[in-house]
């Protein structure tokens, strides 16, 4: 397998066999703590529970995913120590005090820890149950913020805003099956009551307890209302008490998540939460199926039969099944999006890009022989991996590959890739493989920020439904970003080896033509992708342009491009020129497409995002101060050779 | 004739184009970050739609209407000058040609485009929409026995401190007071106190003008309530009474009269599940008129057309009276001109670059085998 080759120093490796070992070992030693997850605690597995399914946000989900989504909400990542993030919402759901203790809460400011009164960490991740003694601060230093105008907000009052609003979220979900618990309002040994209710007198009877029986407090208090207030008996009294409080409740619960118990009825489908029953059903007519199989769910996890557990949740689904196919809706089946969470391939791939890099960077130092060839290998592995996770998400969703700002950095990934391995295939060796490698890990890494803004499995504005325009319009403009990006890529080495090497005009000028032709390549969609926008909003809002700040953008793109191009033709631009403008072009194209986001203006809103801006002004201070300085060192260079050329002509 | 070809060659000249296309990029960056503040409107009117302003308020800068008129000059020059004819060329002809179409009628369509709104409740119908950028003040005046006279002024033409006389008679306006758009303070059904003025409104149907008018008359009848208070966002007219003549003035947003009455039958607002957000929203119209007498479903992606008509889904409102749609009406004789240049533009690219493209790859494996 490894042999010594005698002009060579390193150790070669030579067959297939070797490299596919490598690879997955150091797949494993990146990804292991990522992918595999041990469990520390000790408590039932929470597999099976997995994909069941839950509506959020409009669309119906596997619980893994609603987990994950939460857990990133709440902690900024996909796991905790010792649990998957479905485990982990086990936990929350069935038994709330045990996850209380969970270090989930991601508090960025250490201000904010002292301010609450409780000891900042190392890791900035707090548990619920450290919060909940400070929640009353919290309250107040959030309600302060709330009171002024979001305007004046500092990143104190945002990040106090946010963990409060995480907090509450996580009580509702560590809410959903308190009916078991003790109703507090109830006091215990209570015979009077306990008698009146047929309820057990040694142990306090919880809200669900209290649900069944709403028909005899209903005929309790229709007797109490034709007494005086003065002839009510404590037993009487502590009925209208309990009514008023069950009243309240029912009042104040709402519908808050998960929603998990389907209604299909002539208007569509409902879903609701366990507490958000109550509001629909007040009596025990309830679909008591589902909320007995629930509750049977919950005891098992408790009781920690793992057997009691898995058998619940699979009539659960069962159950679920059948509701639909009665109902005639369509209930999908949730294992591709099982399988896509578990691998998470645009994480698998970025990780592969960066080590294709690594290789590429060393092809071009002229270090190693051979990892010209690892670093192709491993760019294709990636692709693999990429586009497999690409299909994946347009079989989930049934829609075309880009609908929304991160999938934009994935396909524009995508394309980027296969640009450099297509200049690879035309010999432009190894640039290609650079481009590809660097743009495909730089741009999964920027969507991997987007990634945490929500699920980005997410339902269409009524706008974007049309798969026609979907298809055309931001497939195009996103061929076009991809080219321009990958053409200012280029351009950096070609300013580089102008700058700060020694001049090779064969290989500036092959490096000239590449960056002409991606350039070239990215205005062609960028026009395309334009005059199909247009056309679209020639059926959607009116008109065919209205100045949008979207629109302006790419038509800033396409100026741009119309400037350099025909610079070149009058002569006034050539190789060094066009590199620059390629590089500017890219920067143009970030503008347009996260800087105008941030503006918050303008029809394309399904695009607004605050994420990014301090990457995106950093960016454009990089590339100002890499263009101001080669441009300093080039003239620098250029008038050393003016003047030796004075100097051998006199 | 050579002083001809040489001012030909010149606003022909590449140069001239790249300049051109330089200030455009400027204009539009300037433009794109007035919207922010400003908002669109405003953005259109300044940098968009005029043919010149001052650039942060000192710098004098060509608005796009002169910068697209040049660079049509600039096109159609090159096109005499430069572009004779060949199979060579055929790209970027085709590219330049489709340019200067889009140019062109972009140019003949600002002067034909008009847009208007129109919004009805389930079971309302209409025959004419709503301009609100283009408010106008009614007069009608008379009475019973004379009959009726109707008047109307521009609020664009009108001007505070301005008289208008009413023909033929003896009644004079002075406009007071006009804001292009304000609130009516101390609003009932009978009057308006006052105006507060506010900032242009960033969308078309948000801006409510106001004025405020004194009536005169010159042969001494009295005149009840000789102060009028318009407000553009009230639909209840200002009333005075001139001995036996009635006088009534609306401030109303220009009435535009379609060729059909078209009314709403039902909409549909479909929701993603266990959401508020809009999944898609549908307006089941009936159409009746000359000609025409038909149901149509207008929805996001799918407006009604009818010549030069086209009504788009632009907004709803779920109100206690019930279900409101509003449509966008534009009428565009020229609509089909921004497709024409695209598909010109598209293939001429296509062409250019794809012949390019073939030859620079035959050169590039060249030159990488001989290495």
């Amino acid at each position: 397998m490894f042999t010594r080759n005698k002009k060579d120093t390193g150790i070669m490796l030579n067959n297939y066999f070797s490299r596919i070992l490598i690879f997955f070992c150091v797949s494993y030693f990146l990804l292991g703590t990522e992918v595999s997850g041990s469990q520390e605690k000790k408590e039932i597995s929470a597999e099976s529970f997995a994909s069941m399914t839950v509506l959020e946000n409009g669309r119906k989900k596997p619980f893994d995913t609603y987990a994950r989504n939460k857990l990133i909400q709440f902690s900024g990542k996909q796991k905790i120590k010792g649990s998957s993030a479905n485990q982990w919402l086990a936990r929350v759901l069935f038994n709330p005090s045990d996850a209380d203790l969970d270090l989930i809460f991601l508090i960025n400011n250490p201000e904010i820890a002292d301010a609450l009164g409780i000891t900042p960490r190392v890791k900035r991740r707090y548990s619920f149950a450290e919060l909940q003694n400070a929640f009353q601060k919290l309250n107040s230093l959030s309600e302060s913020a709330m009171q002024r105008d979001q305007d004046s907000w500092n990143s104190f009052d945002k990040e106090v805003i946010r963990v409060r609003n995480n907090i509450n979220d996580y009580y509702s979900l560590r809410s959903t099956f308190s009916f078991m618990e003790p109703y507090p309002y109830l006091q215990k040994n209570d015979t009077t009551l306990a008698n009146l209710l047929g309820l057990s007198v040694s142990s306090q009877p919880s809200y669900v307890q209290l649900l069944y029986r709403s028909e005899r407090i209903s005929s309790l208090m229709h007797e109490i209302q034709m007494k005086s207030a003065d002839s009510l008996t404590i037993a009487e009294m502590s009925i209208v008490m309990l009514a008023k409080k069950m009243y309240q409740t029912e009042k104040t619960v709402g519908n808050p998540s998960p929603h998990i118990i389907p209604e299909i009825t002539p208007d569509g489908e409902k879903w609701y939460s366990l507490w958000g029953l109550i509001n629909v059903y007040h009596t025990d007519a309830m679909p008591t199926k589902m909320v007995n199989l629930l509750f049977t769910m919950q005891e098992a996890y408790v009781n920690q039969s793992q057997q009691g557990f898995d058998e619940a949740v699979k009539q659960y689904k069962y159950l679920l099944t059948e509701i639909f196919a009665a109902g005639n809706v369509k209930l999908s089946n949730p294992r591709l999006e099982l399988v896509y969470n578990s691998i998470n391939p645009f994480l698998l791939s970025k990780i592969i890009y960066g080590i294709a890099a690594l290789f590429s960077l060393l092809a071009l130092s002229l270090l190693w022989k051979r990892s010209h060839q690892l670093s192709v290998f491993f760019c294709i592995i990636g692709l693999i991996l990429h586009t497999s996770g690409i299909i994946a998400r347009m079989v989930i969703m049934s829609h075309p590959p880009v609908t929304n700002l991160y999938e934009t950095f994935i396909f524009t990934a995508w394309v980027s890739v296969i640009l450099g391995l297509v200049l690879e295939w035309v010999k432009i060796r190894p640039m290609g493989v650079v481009t590809s490698a660097v743009t495909g890990f730089i741009f999964l890494h920027i969507a991997s920020r987007y990634s945490r803004d929500g699920d980005t499995l997410g339902m269409l504005a009524a706008v974007l439904d049309s798969s026609f325009w979907l298809t055309t319009h931001i497939v195009t403009i996103a061929l076009g970003y991809a080219g321009f990006v990958a053409a200012g890529l280029i351009a950096h080495f070609y300013i580089f080896q102008k700058v700060f090497t020694k001049t090779d005009e064969k290989n500036l000028q092959l490096i000239s033509r590449a960056v002409y032709g991606i350039f070239v390549f990215g205005f062609i969609f960028t026009i395309v992708g334009t005059v199909f926008g247009g056309m679209w909003a020639d059926q959607s809002w009116g008109r065919f342009w209205g100045w949008d700040p979207k629109e302006n953008g790419a038509l800033l793109i396409i100026l741009w491009g119309l400037i350099v191009l025909h610079s070149l033709i009058a002569g006034m631009i050539k190789g060094t020129g066009l590199a620059i403008s390629a590089v500017i072009g890219v920067v143009l194209v970030m503008c347009t497409w996260v800087g105008v986001n941030l503006l918050g203006i303008g029809l394309h809103s399904y695009g607004f995002s605050s994420t990014g801006a301090g990457v995106l002004f950093m960016y454009i201070g990089f590339e100002s101060v890499f263009l101001i300085t080669s441009g300093i060192v080039l003239s620098i260079k250029s008038k050393g050779r003016h003047r030796n050329s004075v100097k051998v002509s006199i | 004739m050579l002083f001809l070809r040489k001012v030909i060659k010149y606003l022909g000249s590449i140069k001239l184009t790249i300049f051109c296309l330089a200030i455009l990029f400027i204009l539009v960056l300037a433009g794109t970050f007035y919207q922010v503040d400003f908002g669109l409107l405003a953005a259109q009117k300044r940098f968009f739609g005029s043919w010149g302003l001052l650039l942060f308020n000192f710098l004098p800068f060509p608005g796009l209407k002169t910068i697209a008129f040049i660079l049509t000059v600039n096109l159609l020059s090159a096109g005499l000058h430069k572009f004779a004819f060949s199979l060579r060329k055929t790209g970027v002809l085709l590219i330049h040609l489709g340019t200067a179409v889009l140019f062109l009628g972009a140019g003949i369509s600002s002067f034909f485009v008009q847009e208007s709104i129109l919004s009805l409740y389930e079971g309302e119908s209409a025959s004419f929409s709503r301009d609100f950028t283009k408010w106008e003040v009614v007069i009608i005046r008379g009475n019973s026995q004379s009959g009726l006279k109707t008047d109307t002024a521009q609020f664009s033409r009108l001007k505070t401190g301005l008289q208008i006389s009413l023909p033929n008679t003896q009644v004079n306006l002075t406009v007071n007071l006009m804001y292009s758009n304000c609130d009516g303070l101390g609003y009932s059904p009978e009057k308006i106190d006052s105006l507060q003025p506010k900032p242009p409104s960033r969308d078309m149907a948000g801006s409510f003008p106001g004025m405020i008018l004194t009536i005169n008359n010159s042969t001494g009848s009295d005149i009840v309530n000789s102060k009028v208070t318009l407000f553009g966002g009230s639909p209840v007219p200002a009333v005075c009474t001139m001995g036996s003549d009635t006088i009534i003035f609306k401030l109303k947003p220009h009435d535009i009269k379609l060729p059909f009455n078209i009314g709403l039958t039902k909409f549909i607002k479909e929701n993603h599940p266990g959401t508020t957000d809009a999944k898609s929203f549908k307006s089941f119209i009936k159409v009746t008129g000359e000609g025409i007498n038909r149901d149509a479903v207008i929805s996001m992606n799918r407006p009604f057309r009818y010549k030069t008509l086209t009504f788009y889904q632009n907004g709803f409102s779920q109100q206690e009276r019930g279900n409101m749609t509003t449509l966008l009406v534009v009428e565009n004789p020229t609509r089909f001109v921004p497709y024409l240049s695209g598909i010109l533009v598209m293939l001429g690219l296509m062409i250019h670059f794809i012949g390019k493209f073939a030859a620079s790859y035959k050169g590039l494996r060249r030159n990488t085998t001989a290495k």
